[in-house]
């Protein structure tokens, strides 16, 4: 078959198919890679979620239900495991990064990185490292991933009335990023 | 509150997707208050930014490290090799097979010049002993072959014959049985007939006494 959909791939990977497991994997790793790298802002954190999350993906595709809809199993399985990993690391590599002073503050790897990175995800990376992970996952969702409210409660557990309230710090938070420089 | 609901509603509002009163509504709001401009201006800021996002190639990475399956098992032909080659050592030593180079070419002989007679002879004897055998052995099953089948004969004789008694006993105890009870009948026969002709004689003889009596009168 030229174009195989999710449920056979899944059913061949399920059957032991290395092929197939790694066409799903291919299929998908690109959303997820740059999701996380928005959320991380660092490549070497963003493949550790990655490889996390199809590393979930393989142990729980017995439990897929096969109803249709795996992209939005693997997201809620990728937005899952990067709230973890952050929660885990308990650390935001991406704060007190200010727009002002990130030469200074960035480690010698992330700007390398950033050498090879074209300008403009340069500067939505900027954006994003001013809000805090819970913010910023906020924003991910509702604005990168077209989310309503109520599908980011489902999401994430939160309540939709707490993201809204997050959705509109987040935003006050980067005005008063954008606006201090000019002020000074 | 209010705030948090109306900027909520804001990408849609960017996207004309509320309803006419929303829509009017959260325009009316934006008018009135500095603070949810300044959100909106965020919000425009955060999209453009996020319009010009180039999905970045995902670095090369083992996407089966984790759900490779256990290789299948390979027959390790290498200690097939070995263990050919040391078979062939040991029958190349026992045999003392020779490999020799000459004008010819390559010649193969087992065992040196020397031993060639008395491989010969061993040869030989070997294959004497092995025919005395085998000839001993045919004989001994032959015989053996022959006492079964005499045996066999002879139970199935015996059998025959214990068949036939058997059933020249039964239809002789049928012949007697038969001629007994002929004799019976035939007996009885005789006597009804005797019985009748007796009744007919005396009934002769009063007959007669009957006319006599009348003659005398």
């Amino acid at each position: 078959m030229l174009f195989d959909n999710d449920e056979r791939l899944i059913s061949k990977a399920l059957d032991g198919s290395e092929k197939a497991w790694v066409k799903l994997v291919k299929r998908y790793e690109k959303r997820i890679y740059n999701y996380s790298l928005r959320m991380t802002g660092a490549t070497d954190e963003a493949m550790d979620i990655v490889q996390e999350v199809f590393l979930a993906v393989f142990r729980n595709l017995p439990n897929y239900r096969g109803d249709g809809v795996f992209p939005a199993w693997l997201f809620r399985i990728a937005s899952n495991r990067c709230t973890d990993y952050l929660r885990r690391k308990n650390t935001n590599p991406l704060e007190n990064k200010s727009l002002t002073d990130t030469d200074t503050l960035r480690s010698n790897k992330m700007a390398d990185e950033d050498l090879h990175r074209s300008q403009e995800n340069r500067e939505l990376l900027k954006l994003l490292s001013a809000l805090s992970t819970e913010h910023r996952q906020v924003i991910e969702l509702k604005l990168f991933q077209n989310m309503t409210f109520d599908e980011i409660e489902g999401y994430t557990g939160l309540s939709a009335n707490t993201a809204k309230t997050r959705f509109y710090a987040a935003l006050q938070k980067l005005r008063n990023l954008v606006e201090v420089p000019y002020a000074v | 509150m209010q705030y948090e609901e109306i900027v909520a509603l804001l990408p849609d509002f960017l996207d004309d997707k509320l309803s006419q009163r929303q829509q009017q509504w959260v325009s009316d709001s934006l008018d009135s208050s500095e603070e949810l401009r300044s959100a909106l201006a965020s919000l425009k800021d955060l999209r453009a930014a996020h319009n010009q996002w180039n999905d970045e190639d995902v670095p090369q990475w083992h996407r089966t490290a984790f759900a490779v399956r256990p290789k299948a098992r390979t027959t390790n032909w290498m200690n097939w090799v070995s263990l050919a080659t040391s078979m062939a050592a040991i029958f190349l030593v026992m045999f003392r097979i020779q490999v020799v180079s000459n004008v010819d070419g390559y010649q193969v002989s087992f065992g040196d010049q020397i031993n060639k007679v008395a491989f010969k002879k061993q040869a030989d004897i070997f294959l004497n002993n092995w025919q005395t055998e085998q000839v001993s052995y045919l004989e001994h099953r032959f015989l053996e072959f022959e006492n079964l089948q005499l045996q066999q004969n002879q139970q199935i004789l015996k059998t025959t014959l214990q068949y036939n008694q058997d059933q020249r006993h039964k239809d002789l105890n049928q012949l007697a049985s038969y001629f007994v009870d002929q004799r019976t009948q035939d007996i009885t026969q005789s006597q009804q007939q005797y019985r009748q002709l007796f009744d007919s004689q005396t009934e002769d003889r009063k007959s007669i006494e009957t006319l006599y009596a009348s003659l005398e009168k």
